[in-house]
């Protein structure tokens, strides 16, 4: 059919043609096929395409990977959770220069939150933010406005997150909380400053006297359904509503509070709930998924996995070596099931709730117990920073 | 459903005062660009945007044969098998199924080139489902597929030297990765 060629090369040159096809693809495909013509890495790269696929193509609800972070070292690795010929695919950072390296802060939707600093605690106001699309290698620096002359105490730095759903909006919103006031009181006055990527500036959020789950140390927070939640050991769940710029406080509910029982507790979001991942039990052998109930209506335990049922997968491993990084979620009818992404000594692992399998996903080669941080989770998208 | 060209004998205006009397099945009559004649049902023709432009907006009366230049014959028959599909499943309260079934066959024995063919017809012809299931159609058999394929199968010439194609494959190289080349 001598035709058909002729028409599959008009669709190639026609614009508005190629374009309702491209913007199905998904994001890696288009990644890719940047590399096909001039003609198209310009309309796969421009701003106006890339915000059309963000708003037509939903957030994949399962990471396809995760970055891991040290402290000893500013390199982030990239770990695949898919099933893959390259195991470890080779995803740097490093089209951020910062002679600093980076930290990663939060995950969200897709973007990351980093910041220049080699210690996710000691983080200041000079530091340097990033909003970083590690899909297609683009990012965007953020200074932190300096703070208000007028107050008498200089402010702490309590945390900066990152708000973004594609769903809502194709913008995101930073979050900058600082506080002040004497350590061994509970209440602080609380400042809140939003950055909008719509218009690229700072202005003054809530001021506030209330309690924030860290007193001195840098806390990162957790999006979730349109707000930002920060929790740690002691506490309550505090919030900031981005829409409604409301700062609350979510009153007793079971806290989970401080037990020497308890230790290495998760906390993020998936599938639109917050969970919390507690491990406990003698020698610290029992891990437990939390839910957030709606309305905040309190702590539910979803999940239990008995570590110990793990074990003739992989040799003996001391207890403290096992430390879970995070979890996601799935429901009845869906084709996922829910995974646990842990270490398990010098392995780390998703262990997949429902059939009670485990998968190796990495071997951390430099044998190390300690130093390996956080993980953040990496969903393709082409959204603009 | 008047698909194939052996229908010429049954056109139908050649008769006056009985086209009158065949109102319940008005057919719409067009022309391929490889001279093929086809006669479509009038319910069936209106979902072709640019058909029904010809015939209602600019009053043409129903007698005209339609030239389309752009159309292969072997297009038009599954254009029209499409279409039809979709005003029958109009009246359905739960076609989904029939539909999904549908459409699984529909591209069955189609290459990915001719699919690409279909689509520009689509966009031609304007039919705006039709359009968007093509769309969605070969997204989904060229989205694991590498560069050069894409490129031998849009036509399109790579006009990057070797230094400004490194440049753009060294951003990610990992997009070039783990890629199911022979699942098609």
């Amino acid at each position: 059919m001598q035709s058909s060629i002729a028409a599959a090369e008009t669709v190639g040159h026609n614009e508005d043609l190629l374009k309702q096809l491209l913007l199905r693809l998904p994001a890696k495909s288009l990644i890719r096929f940047k590399c096909v013509s001039k003609l198209w890495l310009s309309l796969i790269s421009s701003p106006k395409f890339c915000d059309s696929h963000t708003l037509r193509n939903p957030i994949l609800k399962f990471p396809s990977a995760f970055f891991l972070s040290r402290t000893a070292t500013t390199d982030p690795q990239f770990i695949s959770l898919l099933p893959s010929t390259n195991p470890n695919p080779s995803k740097p950072l490093n089209f951020i220069p910062d002679p600093q390296g980076l930290q990663i802060l939060q995950s969200c939707n897709g973007l990351l939150l980093c910041c220049s600093s080699t210690d996710k605690f000691t983080i200041s106001r000079q530091f340097k933010f990033y909003v970083v699309n590690p899909t297609t290698s683009r990012f965007s620096e953020i200074a932190l406005p300096p703070p208000s002359p007028t107050k008498p105490e200089p402010a702490r730095l309590l945390s900066v997150a990152l708000a973004f759903d594609p769903s809502k909006s194709l913008h995101y919103k930073l979050v900058c909380v600082s506080g002040s006031g004497t350590i061994p009181s509970l209440h602080l006055e609380i400042e809140i400053e939003i950055y909008s990527s719509h218009t690229r500036t700072w202005r003054a959020g809530e001021s506030t006297h209330m309690w924030f789950p860290s007193i001195g140390k840098f806390l990162p927070g957790v999006y979730c359904n349109g707000r930002i939640h920060w929790l740690s050991t002691f506490c309550w769940l505090v919030y900031y509503d981005i829409d409604e710029e409301h700062y609350g406080v979510v009153d007793e509910l079971g806290a989970p509070g401080f037990s020497v029982e308890k230790e290495c507790m998760c906390f993020g979001e998936s599938g639109g709930r917050l969970h919390l991942i507690e491990m406990y039990g003698s020698g610290l052998n029992k891990l437990r998924v939390l839910e957030m109930g709606k309305d905040y209506s309190g702590w539910f335990v979803k999940y239990r996995v008995d570590l110990n049922l793990m074990t003739p997968a992989f040799p003996y491993t001391p207890a403290a070596s096992c430390r879970p990084f995070f979890f996601l979620d799935a429901e009845e009818n869906e084709e996922q099931n829910p995974v646990l992404v842990l270490r398990m000594g010098y392995k780390f692992i998703s262990y997949d709730i429902r059939d009670k399998s485990c998968k190796t996903l990495c071997d951390l080669f430099i044998p190390s117990l300690v130093g390996w941080r956080d993980a953040y989770q990496y969903m393709e998208t082409l959204a603009c920073v | 459903m008047s698909t194939s060209t052996d229908n010429n004998a049954s056109i139908t205006q050649e008769s006056g005062p009985s086209a009158a009397v065949q109102d319940i099945q008005k057919k719409i009559v067009v022309r391929t660009a490889d001279g093929e004649v086809f006669n479509l049902k009038e319910e069936v023709a209106m979902e072709i945007d640019i058909i029904k432009t010809f015939f209602q907006e600019d009053s043409i009366s129903y007698e005209t044969v339609m030239p389309l230049p752009n159309v292969e014959g072997w297009e038009m028959v599954k254009v029209i098998e499409y279409c039809t599909k979709h005003v029958e499943l109009k009246h359905k309260v739960d076609g989904y199924k029939e539909r999904k079934a549908f459409q699984a066959l529909f591209v069955q024995n189609l290459s990915t080139k001719s699919l690409l063919a279909l689509t520009n017809t689509a966009n031609y012809l304007e039919v705006k489902y039709l359009l968007d299931f093509l769309c969605q159609a070969v997204s989904e058999q060229i989205k694991n597929k590498d560069v050069d394929y894409v490129r031998e199968l849009f036509g399109v010439e790579n006009d990057f030297n070797d230094e400004e194609y490194e440049q753009v494959k060294a951003e990610a190289p990992w997009a070039h990765e783990n890629l199911n080349n022979d699942l098609h």
